[in-house]
């Protein structure tokens, strides 16, 4: 992690959804529901498929699957510029929305697989920071 | 259970108009579709308004302007469904008996707020940095990718669109667009440019709902409410098909069932085209064709004035702009035009049955917030 993305003030955003892990990856967590294993990421308080209200933490991927994507040209205030989003399928059956890190050499595309990576998102109207998970086409990737 | 019918319809021209109160193009609706249904103010018993951001009170802040002060108001909000909400209440009220005749506004003012529309700030999509147009280039950029299909004939939507409104004088645009210029203009999402994106309006549109039997005691001319159907998201966590909208098949399904229709029965359909690849979804959604046959469907001319099923004959959002309270009852004040025969220059030849159909609201997992749909009929 980059000391300066988290000079404060700064603030961490869908922080119950994501961690550093010991090696110092980025994995995402998902909310799964202990009785029928549906994997809930953002999490809820009551499961969408079984409406059961116990969940464990399980990380996701690593690697997702690049479903859909944009690259936004019209920004709103707070954000540095254009910027990427879209939608990433994991293994586990969850689709996860986040931006996604404009790599030149690694052309978007559905089907490419995608990583991990924190990184400031936007600033709010004060001017701070805000860091969360971002996705990360990977190189040598090639479309599905 | 009583049969529905609509007798008045009206609406106030959308545009964008700074220096005019709300509650002035509320009021200006509301009193024309009044005068249109010729009944006696004394018979309105209820009345059920929408809007997304009119604030608290809209529908009190217009009766007492309307020579109806102290009626029950209900104020709803359903964001892009809200006017078409409001009027699936209406309808549910008076079929059941509750009320006789009911008064229905939707409104919205929107033209002087500058850049997309956020979703709430709550929302966990929202606050990662979605917004709808952001989510609609998804469902273009992956319809594109599943379909082997062009951008270009995507933007055929904006093109038809616009050029049915030449001759609507209650449309913020009155002129024509080429392929060329819809692809030109500004960069918002990939693939989608500014002319694929609707633009926000000020407006208002009213109709006065009532039932059969009363509408045959006063000689009113009717149009029938075939179906009126209003759905919520259901949220889907999983792998959900951003180019199949979930709950305007279901929605559809229902109102079909509702009506005693098919498809292949709508004569002419109003469709929440906020965004041009979103008319597209919607040819398919509700049965004018097969899943991956809408650019097909509307590259042959059959979604245009003329062809077999007319779709946006008013313009639509795309040449209207979009007030999203009123867009949904703009669109049945659109259809009992329609269905009366009194369209002029854009009229549907032999017009008997008609479909509306408004879906919006932005939330995490949810393929929609809210879709209301319409059935009329002469």
């Amino acid at each position: 992690m980059n000391a300066e993305t988290i000079a404060p003030p700064s603030q961490i955003i869908a922080g119950d959804c994501w961690r550093e892990t010991a090696d110092g990856r980025i994995e995402l967590l998902a909310a799964r529901c202990t009785a029928c294993g549906t994997h809930h990421l953002p999490h809820v308080p009551v499961c969408a498929s079984c409406s059961k209200e116990e969940f464990a933490t399980a990380a996701l991927g690593p690697r997702g699957t690049l479903y859909a994507y944009t690259i936004v040209r019209m920004p709103p205030p707070g954000y540095a510029g254009e910027y990427a989003v879209g939608y990433v399928d994991f293994p586990e059956g969850v689709r996860v929305f986040g931006q996604i890190r404009i790599v030149p050499e690694v052309p978007l595309a559905s089907g490419i697989p995608v990583g991990l990576e924190i990184a400031t998102l936007f600033k709010r109207p004060d001017a701070t920071p805000v860091i969360g998970y971002r996705f990360v086409p990977t190189a040598g990737g090639s479309p599905r | 259970m009583s049969d529905v019918v609509i007798i008045g319809a009206a609406m106030a021209p959308f545009g964008r108009f700074p220096e005019r109160p709300l509650t002035d193009l509320g009021v200006a609706a509301v009193r024309a579709a009044i005068k249109d249904a010729a009944v006696a103010r004394s018979s309105i018993t209820a009345a059920f308004v929408g809007t997304q951001s009119g604030g608290s009170m809209i529908g009190q802040r217009i009766m007492r302007q309307c020579g109806l002060p102290a009626i029950p108001v209900v104020n709803v909000e359903n964001a892009c469904s809200s006017g078409s909400t409001a009027l699936h209440l209406a309808i549910a009220a008076v079929r059941s008996g509750v009320h006789e005749t009911v008064l229905v506004a939707g409104l919205d003012k929107l033209s002087h707020a500058s850049g997309t529309l956020p979703r709430h700030s709550d929302d966990y999509e929202g606050s990662l940095g979605l917004s709808p147009p952001a989510l609609y280039a998804m469902r273009a950029q992956r319809y594109l990718h599943d379909y082997k299909a062009d951008i270009r004939d995507v933007a055929l939507v904006c093109v038809k669109n616009r050029r049915h409104a030449l001759g609507n004088a209650n449309a913020l645009f009155r002129s024509e667009v080429t392929v060329d210029e819809v692809m030109a203009s500004r960069r918002v999402a990939d693939p989608l440019t500014l002319l694929h994106c609707c633009a926000r309006s000020d407006g208002a549109a009213s109709v006065v709902v009532t039932s059969a039997a009363r509408a045959r005691a006063i000689g009113a001319k009717a149009i029938r409410v075939l179906a009126s159907d209003l759905c919520s998201g259901r949220y889907m966590p999983g792998f959900r098909d951003l180019t199949s909208p979930e709950i305007t098949v279901r929605g559809a399904r229902q109102a079909y069932e509702a009506a005693g229709v098919a498809s292949k029965d709508i004569d002419f359909a109003e469709v929440h085209d906020a965004f041009s690849i979103a008319e597209v979804l919607y040819y398919e959604a509700l049965g004018f064709c097969s899943r991956g046959e809408g650019i097909p469907l509307l590259k042959s001319g059959a979604t245009t004035l003329g062809g077999s099923i007319p779709v946006n004959v008013s313009g639509g959002l795309m040449a209207k702009g979009h007030p999203p309270g009123a867009t949904g009852v703009a669109q049945v004040v659109e259809a009992v035009e329609q269905l009366r025969g009194r369209a002029g220059s854009r009229q549907v030849e032999g017009a008997k049955v008609g479909l509306t159909h408004c879906t919006g609201g932005g939330v995490s997992g949810l393929d929609h917030g809210a879709c209301t749909i319409h059935i009329l009929a002469r």
